[in-house]
């Protein structure tokens, strides 16, 4: 009776030790450290390096000193939403304890590449002098992946949950029917602050750079590609008919199309974004899962063939289930019975 | 929102899906400022021609039930669900009657487009 409660208890405080606690103390110390260093620091201090023969963009030091403590505080309220509901026997499930090492991951490396970057900077009349950051960037990446590993191993082992999805019910057909299910479906009001906020630092770092006067191709490139990434991930149709399930995103791109043939089963189930699949858009959510989440909800799953499972969120998700269930029940009969 | 169509019904297919979209409105199962596929999703998901559907969207833009705006593709004007009350309760019982007696959706039309002529 009480061993289901205990496991949820210790899984709870290891999460939040390793996964909130642990990043957020290690941005902190290395926060406290760049602010003692801050006098010795010149102004305006290097911030971006392209080469190895030196720094070419500047910028004001207390701004970046911020940076990794900004970012690794955000990662830890994501942290702490995804990890908020457990497995039934109170485990963490495969994507919530991957969540909880990238934080650790990502303070490490934050700390490290930011502390490393003030570092060769120490002393500095002028920030041009600057050494190169390559090997404190390499030494991020060592100590992040190496504490990534340790967290993985001290937090509780995965869960595999299966989905407890419903049949749906069979959408009547006739055999000379033509059945098309097609439906609109939005990012949820959750993804959209969420690619808002991204558009929005991106927009922010592109005029820094700008103001800066070191515009270069690069933050433009990227700006474009994630305002790509937002028109083409927040609008989708989704049908459901004789080719299968189709999934395509407003401009055409991204899209799947699973055929009726490679379907081996169909269900409802219900999605936690999060804490299912660790956010919004085309996701995977390990073990052969992957989805396109647009909103917590009603999701029709598929199993293909070879026993990978597809998930999409969409409203009516029921009708969607029902029409390829209805599909696949006809295939058989269709295919001896008619040439094409 | 489901379509059906059968080409085998002898019914143009055009008047089949304009049908379709017609009592998913009467029915209330799409509503005003929906959004129907674009003409050529839906063609393609139908395997039927794009000139079929663009045909049926607009015999339900002459009858003011969507608006076809280049560009936006056809939204939901109107939907004639509130009257319709009395309507949708015989259309019920008589599908429900058609169910017991086994008779199937096309023969069904059939009955009905002979009794309204």
């Amino acid at each position: 009776m009480n061993r289901g409660w205990n496991s949820s208890r210790s899984t709870r405080i290891r999460t939040a030790i390793i996964g909130i606690a642990v990043p957020l103390a290690i941005a902190a110390i290395s926060f406290v450290v760049m602010l003692v260093w801050l006098p010795t620091l010149p102004d305006p201090i290097a911030v971006h390096w392209s080469s190895a023969s030196g720094p070419d963009g500047f910028g004001p030091a207390l701004l970046f000193i911020f940076t990794p403590l900004i970012i690794t505080i955000l990662f830890a309220i994501f942290t702490a939403f995804a990890t908020a509901k457990l497995t039934p026997s109170g485990r963490l499930n495969w994507t919530q304890k991957a969540i909880a090492v990238t934080g650790v991951w990502l303070s490490t490396m934050l700390s490290v590449a930011f502390l490393g970057s003030l570092e060769v900077q120490r002393g500095l009349d002028d920030a041009h002098k600057a050494g190169d950051v390559l090997p404190s960037l390499l030494l991020g990446l060592v100590l992040a992946s190496a504490l990534a590993v340790a967290a993985w191993f001290l937090l509780p082992k995965y869960e595999l949950v299966p989905d407890v999805g419903q049949t749906p019910e069979r959408v009547e057909i006739a055999p000379s029917e033509r059945l098309s299910w097609m439906q609109r479906a939005r990012l949820g009001t959750a993804g959209l602050i969420l690619i808002g906020l991204v558009l929005v630092v991106c927009i922010g770092a592109t005029v820094l750079v700008w103001v800066a006067g070191k515009l270069t191709w690069l933050p433009i490139v990227v700006l474009a590609f994630v305002i790509v990434l937002v028109v083409t991930n927040t609008w989708w149709w989704i049908a459901v008919d004789e080719r299968g399930l189709v999934v395509r995103g407003i401009l055409g791109w991204p899209g799947t199309v699973i055929p009726l043939s490679d379907i081996r089963s169909v269900q409802v189930i219900e999605v936690n974004a999060s804490r299912d699949f660790g956010g919004w858009g085309w996701r995977w959510g390990g073990h052969g899962r992957t989805g396109v989440i647009l909103t917590s909800g009603k999701a029709i799953e598929v199993t293909r063939s070879g026993g990978k499972r597809f998930a999409v969120t969409v409203d009516d998700a029921e009708t969607g289930a029902g029409v390829i269930a209805a599909l696949l029940s006809r295939k058989p009969a269709q295919s001896s019975g008619k040439p094409s | 929102m489901l379509f059906r169509i059968d080409p085998s019904s002898g019914v143009s297919i055009f008047d089949q899906l304009s049908g379709s979209i017609r009592a998913a409105a009467i029915a209330g199962k799409i509503k005003h400022g929906d959004r129907l596929p674009p003409a050529r999703e839906l063609a393609k998901s139908l395997d039927i021609n794009v000139h079929t559907v663009l045909r049926a969207y607009q015999v339900l833009r002459d009858e003011g039930l969507i608006d076809l705006r280049p560009g936006r593709g056809a939204i939901v004007a109107q939907t004639p669900a509130d009257g319709y009350q009395n309507f949708n309760a015989a259309m019920s019982a008589l599908v429900e009657e058609a169910r017991r007696l086994g008779i199937p959706p096309a023969a069904l039309a059939a009955q009905v487009r002979e009794a309204y002529q």
